[in-house]
């Protein structure tokens, strides 16, 4: 500290030391506490709220068709009245909307008489309805002040089927993520042991322009070819195996296995720089002299060069799985949105469509957990520190 | 190939050629040609279909060149004003990224305690974590306390979060590549500290500001899973490009990408160059 | 006290558990150009960095000029530091760099210009300003981060082992340079090195360091013929050693019965009869006993084992039983006989050393 001191100043250091703290308090752990306690949260008494704010929506339907109908039978044989599309009700912002109550009853109200003994049982139900809705308000506020509370529930709901997708999730973010390597680490070795400086160019260009072409670009791509009418396909037809025109065309997109070869495609180049980068510090001398005492290629890679490519495996692999696991692109496009069975997308309708936030985070918070998990599992089993995953 | 490895495989003696490594070396060679065209193919179809007058975006229904999906781009109001916000979001994005990023660095390489690896973890925490995770953190924390909805602002946040961690890595590395001493024969001249910091160590990072502007830049134009959850109603360039994507096809999608490739190989290509004078700077230096 | 001495009193510097400087006395005086020899971790460089302000010392005070100096950072002190390494800005050009301590005073561009060609003809780079420093040789570079810590006129010029990475015929050259510079310029000079050829070329007055501690100050002359402990007989300069107790003392001498013999030199401290002591003698002020040149104090009968021709002198080794003695004789006279067998050598007290037996320089 001193030394920084010394060198920048106070008025500097104290910059440098307020913008880092900005950035660590404001942009990463304070949002991630939020989340994290928004995940604890729970509505003690959101069902019961709810169940309470649709008896007071369907009480309020009725009042109005029960005044609908004491005014028709005041007025003697005028036309109704158009049914209003929206409730008076003052819980209206309330999800069920009180228009599909109000439309039936509404026509209903069509064939009335104009029966004095009617009319004084409707005036009597009403009387009771507003009594009932009078407390069930009361009730609803008493619900809604006894608020919420730090409890497990977002994690203990969480649904079979969400359980189901999140463990799928996580399975094939690790299948993307072997598949990668395995592909990569040859391409990685060949570009990272080339003699010729040209060839080592080409290559790097030739893996550098996917690398660097959006993401969404590239599960476009893919869509051209696993659509309906894709290349697949049309190969397929071509080939006879099926006949397109008769509309036997495979619906390969909108299928975990279309998500999943999409992702491998998307995210196999996270694999081979870091592992390039990592190779091509390795002495070259390493491996003819192994090669010299007799060793077979198999055992060169596995004594020699995989455990010196170890760290930029390790950044491979964190990489790809945890762009894998989250992402929302792929899934989303893929799918079309007809098809979420990624633990994204479940994130997702949390947040945006169930209106939960306090889910919602909880699930965040299960993704990061798994990711860090994943993290801390690759530096224990390649036995490198964060300072090498991260480089 | 052959012919490449056999030179210099004659000139050194250790590396005796066998038939077994001929055979590696084959095998090698067809499987990086199985890996490239995997690579290219599905690319090139979606180029390909940029210019197909098929109303659907398609590479093999050929209906005729067309330049048509070009022309239609800048009529698309959506796709020029989700340009703009994308422009707008980088902007904010290198703003704060590199006063962040740089700061951190400072602060990592000039401390010599111990401690630092701690603060290391927090501040690089951001690139190892989900991108959908940055966007819903930053979503709520805003909502929450501020009270600001997700929109174009949470967007640049979010994006800054981790954007800034690259920018450190890029500022550290060059930073240890610098003479400490300079700072301090500056000192030592009468400088103040703030003239050490403009006419030393600022000229030293010059070009790493650049690079790593550079860099914010595309990423942050390029961003999908984090802003598609912290940009709330608003849209920029690339979400909008997803939700056309899910609802729809249209070979404008194939156009725009077809200006993101030419201009993604343009940028590769200044890299590769880029590249190659500095491993001969290395070389001859 | 003169002007701009610069004064140490009781100096110290600990990292943690290390003590790198006990507490020191030192002055530098005015105009003076003060070496501190040393070798690597004697804790010579930390004096340097505690004189300049860029390390605050443990216990103790400097003072420059009857000015204290606690306090103030590096840009504040009347001082210049010259690096070890240079530290030539290499993104500015070379009058830049020769200007930049009067940038930093807010010198208008005209006169820092001017000034900047001034120094420049001084260290007779005249024009060279326009360059990178990395377009210089060593030599250029070297002065122009003379010039450029000459700009600033400080009282004090401090300077960091500054020719330690160029080749041994452009050391030899700059160090008349430098002792020309600052015999002009009148700056006194803090001159770090380990090299004792340096130290005694240019130096008014040398401080010999071992371990954090100052072994003495004095001029060459006297570090050299007057070595105060065994570290610095040692360190400076060769010597032939012996060792034994004291058989008697008598008007500032010592007799020290050795392997060899007894032995008188001149007497460095107290010593008193039958004190552990050491004698040194330099090899070229022994002489062989051929003809009327031989000195009458000290007589060894040796066998000569190896003649080695250094150029302008000779080195003889020769063995007296089991001790090894060394004579270096100029490469004239008796020098270009070529000598073997038994020969007789001998040595005056006056040109021998005793004292106290201590800590040897490692070499």
């Amino acid at each position: 500290m001193s030394d920084l001191i010394r060198i920048y100043g106070k008025s500097l250091t104290t910059i440098f030391l307020g913008l880092t703290a900005l950035w660590i308090v404001a942009l990463i752990v304070v949002p991630q506490l939020r989340m994290i306690e928004r995940a604890f949260v729970v509505d003690r008494y959101s069902d019961e709220a709810a169940r309470v704010g649709v008896e007071i929506n369907r009480s309020y339907t009725r009042v109005f068709t029960i005044d609908q109908e004491l005014d028709r039978a005041a007025a003697g044989p005028t036309a109704p009245t158009a049914p209003s599309p929206f409730s008076p009700s003052p819980s209206s912002a309330k999800p069920s909307t009180p228009s599909a109550f109000a439309t039936p009853s509404a026509s209903s109200g069509g064939a009335v008489s104009t029966d004095p003994d009617r009319t004084a049982t409707l005036k009597a139900e009403k009387a009771e309805l507003q009594a009932r809705i009078a407390e069930l308000e009361v009730r609803e506020k008493e619900v809604k002040a006894g608020g919420t509370g730090y409890a497990l529930g977002n994690f203990t709901s969480m649904s079979a089927i969400h359980a189901k997708i999140f463990l799928s999730t996580l399975m094939y973010a690790l299948c993307v993520t072997i598949l990668a390597f395995l592909a990569c680490y040859p391409v990685a070795y060949a570009v990272a042991t080339s003699r010729s400086s040209e060839r080592v160019a080409l290559l790097m260009l030739g893996l550098v322009i996917p690398y660097a072409i959006n993401e969404l670009l590239r599960i476009f791509s893919w869509i051209m070819i696993l659509e309906k009418h894709g290349v697949l396909n049309r190969l397929l037809d071509s080939l006879g195996l099926i006949d397109l025109a008769a509309g036997e065309g495979m619906r390969f997109v909108a299928s975990n296995g279309a998500v999943f070869a999409v992702m491998v495609y998307a995210y196999i180049l996270f694999m081979v720089f870091p592992i390039y980068n990592t190779i091509e510090t390795l002495d070259r001398n390493q491996i003819e002299a192994a090669r010299d005492l007799g060793a077979s290629t198999w055992r060169i890679h596995w004594r020699v060069v995989l455990p010196h490519a170890k760290p930029g495996i390790a950044v491979g692999a964190v990489m790809t799985f945890m762009l894998s696991a989250g992402s929302i692109a792929a899934p989303e496009i893929v799918g079309r949105g007809l098809h979420p069975d990624w633990f994204s997308q479940v994130i997702y309708q949390r947040f945006f469509e169930s209106n939960n936030w306090n889910q919602g985070s909880a699930y965040a918070l299960v993704l990061l957990v798994a990711c860090v998990v994943f993290v801390l599992g690759v530096m224990g089993l390649f036995k490198v520190g964060i300072r090498d995953i991260a480089k | 190939m052959t012919a490449e490895t056999a030179t210099p495989a004659a000139a050194v003696p250790a590396a005796r050629p066998s038939s077994g490594r001929d055979w590696s070396d084959a095998i090698l060679n067809v499987y990086l040609a199985v890996f490239f065209a995997y690579l290219f193919l599905p690319l090139l179809l979606m180029v390909a279909a940029a210019f197909n007058a098929s109303p659907t975006p398609s590479a093999t229904d050929w209906q005729g060149f067309t330049l048509e999906w070009f022309r239609q781009l800048p009529r698309d109001q959506r796709f020029v004003q989700g340009l703009g916000h994308s422009l707008l979001i980088a902007t904010g994005v290198i703003v704060l990224a590199i006063p962040l990023g740089l700061s951190g660095a400072l602060i990592l390489t000039r401390l010599r305690s111990r401690s630092t690896t701690t603060l290391y973890t927090i501040l690089v925490s951001p690139i190892l974590t989900p991108g959908i995770v940055l966007g819903v953190t930053t979503m709520i924390f805003w909502r929450d306390t501020f009270g600001v909805e997700a929109g174009l602002f949470t967007a640049t946040v979010a994006q800054a979060t981790f954007i800034a961690s690259y920018c450190m890595l890029m500022f550290m590395a060059r930073l240890q590549r610098q003479d400490r001493v300079l700072e301090e024969a500056a000192l030592d001249l009468g400088a103040s500290p703030v003239l050490v910091f403009r006419r030393i160590t600022l000229p030293f990072l010059m070009p790493t500001i650049l690079t790593a502007a550079f860099i914010s830049f595309l990423q942050s134009i390029e961003n999908y899973n984090t802003t598609f959850f912290a940009i709330g109603s608003s849209w920029t360039l690339v979400t909008e490009i997803g939700s056309r994507m899910r609802f729809g096809l249209s070979p404008m999608v194939n156009a725009i990408g077809v200006l993101f490739v030419v201009l993604t190989v343009i940028a590769a290509l200044i890299w590769a160059a880029a590249r190659r004078r500095e491993l001969a700077r290395l070389a001859a230096g | 006290m003169r002007g701009n001495d610069v004064v140490l009193s009781d100096v110290s510097m600990r990292f943690g558990d290390f003590t790198a400087v006990h507490p020191t006395d030192l002055t530098v005086r005015e105009g003076e150009f003060f070496s501190i020899l040393g070798p690597s971790g004697c804790g010579k460089t930390t004096i340097l960095r505690m004189i300049s302000g860029f390390l605050d010392p443990s216990s103790g005070g400097i003072a420059i000029g009857g000015v204290p100096m606690a306090g103030l950072g590096p840009n504040r002190r009347p001082t210049a530091l010259i690096f070890q390494n240079l530290a030539l800005f290499p993104l500015m050009t070379v009058w830049e760099n020769v200007a930049f301590g009067l940038e930093a005073r807010g010198v208008p561009i005209v006169e820092r210009k001017r000034r900047a060609s001034e120094l420049l003809s001084l260290v007779a780079l005249d024009d060279q300003g326009h360059k990178k420093p990395t377009e210089l040789s060593g030599g250029q570079r070297q002065r122009v981060a003379v010039a450029r810590a000459l700009a600033v006129e400080p009282a004090v010029l401090l300077l960091d082992e500054p020719l330690s990475a160029l080749d041994l015929k452009l050391r030899q050259h700059m160090r008349a340079e430098l002792k020309d510079i600052q015999r002009r310029t009148g700056v006194t000079f803090i001159y770090i090195t380990h090299d004792q050829g340096e130290a005694l070329t240019m130096s008014d007055r040398i401080a010999v360091m071992n371990q954090g501690r100052v072994q003495q100050v004095g001029t060459g002359d006297e570090i050299y013929d007057r070595p105060a402990t065994p570290f610095v007989a040692t360190f400076v300069g060769e010597q032939n050693v012996f060792q034994g107790r004291v058989t008697a003392t008598n008007d500032g001498q010592a007799v020290v019965d050795t392997a060899v013999g007894p032995l008188r030199g001149t007497s460095q401290g107290t010593l008193s009869i039958g004190d552990e002591a050491l004698l040194f003698v330099r090899p070229e002020r022994v002489s062989l006993m051929n003809g009327a040149t031989a000195s009458p104090d000290n007589r060894i009968d040796a066998e000569v084992e190896r003649r080695d021709l250094e150029g302008s002198f000779v080195n003889l080794h020769l063995r007296a039983g089991n001790h090894p003695i060394s004579v270096h004789l100029t490469n004239a006279g008796s020098g270009r006989d070529v000598v073997s067998g038994g020969q007789r050598v001998s040595f005056q007290a006056d040109d021998a050393v005793v004292m106290r037996a201590g800590e040897f320089a490692r070499e």
